[in-house]
């Protein structure tokens, strides 16, 4: 499987490493949007802008706990808002604002303009290397299966994006995946539930945490499914290019 | 004598052509033609916005996320608690999110069937009428979807 060319590419399609294969695709920004706005740096993750993605997470997890905005935002829903006026710490809330529109604007921006570099990308035909051999890993285009990438995300988020072999996303978001579960007592509640003991259920919890759960479980599923569609249409991408180059020969004989 | 044969992409073409290449078919009598799609290209320009090519599960993750959320924060109010309340929230999210993207996206998809062929490369060797049956035997090995050739030169 040899790259279909070897020439510089002025628009690169994307770029195989070991760890990943980073690459740029149509998308909707209105849905990277939506994932920065669910958890700040979400939406850049997922393009693939992880040092972007890992800090904004890094600030929101920090101003979040601080601020206790998670408990603010959980008065407010629940008809407490005495509570939730008392429970945030304003010398860190007013710094929110900034970042958190930032992150969101920033995601949507960047999608409109990676949208148009993708299709410049496809039209230059511009090559991507299909396997990489490093010392320690072993990256390779392969054909996978979008459901089942969905059921190792809803079985346990992370474990999706390792499957695709997109390990900065998979090992990031099974580290905070398994953080959360331990900090907000997951498991425990989710025993006492089985069980029926629900009152203990909500008390074993610690709502702070446990409210960081539905954006990640969400958006690993969201996430890996997208990208294991995208790496099977790049498969087909390569395969077609390295054909066309190699097996369209002038003195193959036509039959008519 | 031409072998026609149908393939979708995968990494058994390539060990296919390598076999064939090895069996002594040299390149110039191997012509490969990926098949691209129809209005491939025209698709670019309707759904810039929404071409991810799975549209059905933008509205799912969405609404799940968000009504799991909900449900967590509900539960707290509840007699059965924020699991229950996240997990029926994302079930709900994630059906309604479902419904909306299958309804919206219904004269989309009809589009889609007509292409959704099997057909993504036609490989057409030419050989010898004594090497035809290796040739053939290299592509049924290989998961070729259908292979052909005109009976007629036969004879």
């Amino acid at each position: 499987m040899n790259p279909s060319c070897h020439k510089e590419p002025r628009y690169p399609k994307g770029h195989t490493s070991a760890l990943s294969i980073n690459l740029v695709h149509l998308r909707n920004p209105w849905v990277i949007a939506f994932w920065s706005a669910i958890f700040p740096g979400f939406g850049h993750i997922s393009l693939g802008s992880y040092i972007h993605g890992f800090l904004l997470i890094l600030w929101e997890l920090l101003i979040n706990i601080k601020a206790n905005l998670n408990y603010a935002i959980l008065y407010s829903f629940t008809g407490r808002y005495d509570n939730a006026i008392k429970v945030v710490d304003n010398n860190w809330l007013l710094l929110y604002a900034p970042v958190y529109l930032w992150a969101i604007w920033s995601s949507y921006r960047q999608t409109v303009d990676l949208n148009k570099l993708s299709i410049l990308a496809d039209r230059s035909r511009s090559p991507v290397s299909p396997v990489i051999i490093s010392t320690l890993e072993i990256c390779f285009f392969d054909k996978r299966t979008p459901w089942l990438t969905l059921c190792w995300s809803l079985l346990m988020p992370g474990i999706g994006h390792l499957y695709t072999h997109r390990l900065p996303t998979g090992f990031l978001v099974l580290a905070w995946w398994i953080g959360i579960c331990y900090f907000s007592h997951l498991p425990q509640a989710i025993q006492f539930t089985a069980i029926g003991e629900f009152n203990n259920a909500i008390t074993v919890v610690d709502p702070q945490w446990l409210m960081f759960l539905p954006s990640i479980y969400g958006f690993s599923v969201y996430d890996s499914y997208v990208n294991t569609v995208e790496y099977n249409r790049l498969y087909d991408k390569e395969q077609s290019r390295y054909l066309e180059d190699k097996f369209q020969e002038d003195t193959f004989e036509m039959p008519v | 004598m031409h072998v026609f044969s149908t393939f979708e992409h995968s990494s058994f073409l390539e060990l296919a052509i390598s076999d064939l290449e090895q069996k002594g078919i040299t390149r110039d009598r191997i012509l490969a033609v990926p098949m691209s799609r129809l209005g491939e290209e025209r698709q670019l320009f309707d759904t810039i916005h929404r071409a991810d090519g799975d549209s059905l599960l933008d509205g799912a993750a969405m609404l799940g996320t968000v009504f799991m959320l909900l449900g967590v924060m509900w539960g707290f109010l509840w007699k059965y608690g924020p699991i229950l309340g996240g997990l029926t929230g994302f079930a709900l999210g994630a059906l309604i999110g479902f419904a909306v993207d299958y309804l919206t996206s219904k004269k989309v998809r009809e589009k889609d069937k007509v292409k959704n062929l099997t057909t993504e490369v036609i490989l057409i060797i030419n050989c010898q009428q004594e090497e035809v049956k290796t040739v053939e035997g290299v592509l049924w090995e290989h998961l070729a979807t259908s292979i052909g050739r005109v009976k007629r030169s036969l004879e």
